[in-house]
């Protein structure tokens, strides 16, 4: 892309509200609203269950969202890759909380803590342990779906969740 | 472990995250706000590769520049070398119109002024307004202007090891952590995925960058890939399995590199982000800030 171009293109971007999508209006911007519509929520509740705080997790789907929308004529199934970006985008805020050592959990609305030991012990998992977990009881998909989703066999699948209620199990009867 | 306990389990399971998830409030996010989300992430990635090679050029010039002990114009050559796309005159045009410009990347111009160091400046988020008419457009990369300081910032490397994430960022974090945790996808710098290192790109290196890991990769073929061993991707991302580690699609590496230096240069728009940190026998980099609402750009670093 030459400079003018490159120059033309962001002025018009700039110019024109932020609400406008940048991708003209296609067929595939609107697919990309009703995924929008249909997901978002359900991937707000995802992942609220692994970051604890609603704001910190709209952020993440938000980002999802964002990363998608470029490539996503190219997604053979957006709502797979939605959820495995959504799961990525989790981990770094548990990983980059670890690294910070000893973040309070911020209150909830309500100023309770919000305390879940299972929640809690889920948050704990190893990262696919976890994501197996929060796919199959929070979204509540099945193992070939949660297979699809992280491009894993449909064993590993059955296994690793098996390895994590134990792990559960253990932790919650502890 | 029986059938009667796994379904029990997997009831309180169920409970307990259905509990979690009713204790969600109501959406604030909206369709627009991605939008703008990926406007910004394209910005980024604009800032990145221009910024990369601008600051590729600059190390060159003050790094032979300092083994010689003159200062860089004293060498008009490799200034000329280093940008011949902009004046100083032209620079000085620009600083006026650029006040609400916020990060910036030290970089040489072909006719430096005495006493005066150059930057180069990203545009900030959302920026709506016109680009100054004196960079010249087929030359100067969209989103990236020049501008003086009064007084200079000096940029020679130093021997600090420690670095500060913006504290305007992060609230809990105040004391100097070790470089090596250096989070450059932290909001401030480079948020999230947004920045992967393309190592087709050169000159392009970030003290941590994220690989998103595509089908058919394995450790060690990313481990040769960006010059690292195995064990030194296992250590920086903490997988219990060690090399045995099982990569999924998508997942993030973080990919460990040496030899950099980065400086974030405490400046007016910036005072709050100062810090500088500089490995050894590194020869310089780049300044990152950001400035609530107005502006993030990316840490853009060049090994010795």
């Amino acid at each position: 892309m030459s400079a003018d171009l490159a120059r033309s293109d962001l002025h018009d971007s700039h110019s024109a509200a932020m609400i406008v999508p940048i991708i003209p209006l296609t067929g595939e911007t609107v697919a990309f609203e009703e995924l929008y519509e249909r997901q978002y929520a359900p991937m707000v509740r995802l992942a609220f269950t692994l970051v604890d705080t609603q704001q910190r997790a709209e952020e993440v789907v938000q980002d999802a969202f964002a990363a998608i929308y470029e490539r996503y004529h190219r997604l053979d199934n957006p709502e797979a890759y939605l959820r495995t970006v959504v799961l990525n985008g989790c981990r770094r805020v548990l990983r980059r909380r670890m690294l910070h050592r000893a973040q309070p959990i911020p209150p909830g609305e309500d100023g309770s803590l919000g305390f879940n030991h299972v929640v809690d012990a889920i948050r704990q998992l190893p990262h696919k342990q976890r994501s197996m977990v929060v796919l199959r009881y929070d979204l509540q998909l099945t193992d070939s779906e949660i297979a699809e989703t992280l491009g894993v066999p449909l064993g590993t699948v059955k296994s690793t969740l098996w390895r994590a209620l134990s792990a559960l199990r253990q932790e919650i009867t502890r | 472990m029986n059938e009667q306990n796994d379904s029990n389990l997997e009831r309180t399971v169920q409970t307990s995250l259905n509990e979690h998830g009713s204790r969600l409030g109501s959406l604030s996010g909206s369709l627009s706000d991605v939008i703008a989300r990926v406007e910004r992430r394209r910005n980024r990635r604009r800032s990145v590769a221009v910024v990369g090679s601008l600051a590729a050029i600059t190390v060159g010039v003050l790094g032979i520049a300092s083994v010689s002990g003159r200062s860089t114009d004293q060498l008009p050559g490799l200034a000329d070398a280093a940008s011949d796309d902009m004046t100083a005159e032209q620079a000085t045009d620009v600083a006026a119109s650029a006040d609400a410009w916020a990060c910036q990347i030290p970089v040489t111009v072909a006719d430096p002024q005495p006493d005066t160091q150059y930057f180069a400046l990203c545009e900030p988020h959302g920026f709506q307004g016109e680009y100054p008419e004196a960079v010249p457009p087929t030359t100067v990369p969209e989103c990236v202007s020049f501008v003086d300081t009064n007084p200079p910032i000096a940029t020679t490397t130093s021997t600090t090891t420690t670095i500060y994430e913006p504290t305007n960022l992060d609230t809990s974090l105040t004391d100097p952590i070790p470089v090596t945790t250096l989070w450059l996808d932290s909001p401030a710098c480079v948020y999230d995925d947004a920045i992967l290192l393309d190592p087709t790109f050169p000159g392009t290196t970030l003290p941590h960058a994220f690989y998103e890991v595509v089908a058919g990769d394995s450790l060690a073929g990313i481990a040769a890939r960006y010059g690292v061993s195995v064990e030194a991707l296992v250590d920086l991302n903490g997988w219990r399995e060690g090399a045995g580690h099982v990569l999924l699609v998508l997942d993030s590496v973080m990919i460990p590199l040496q030899n950099y230096t980065t400086t974030l240069l405490p400046t007016p728009e910036c005072s709050n982000l100062g810090a500088t940190t500089t490995l050894p026998n590194s020869s310089i980099a780049s300044a990152s800030c950001s400035v609530p609402a107005v502006s993030t750009t990316t840490v853009v670093v060049v090994a010795p």
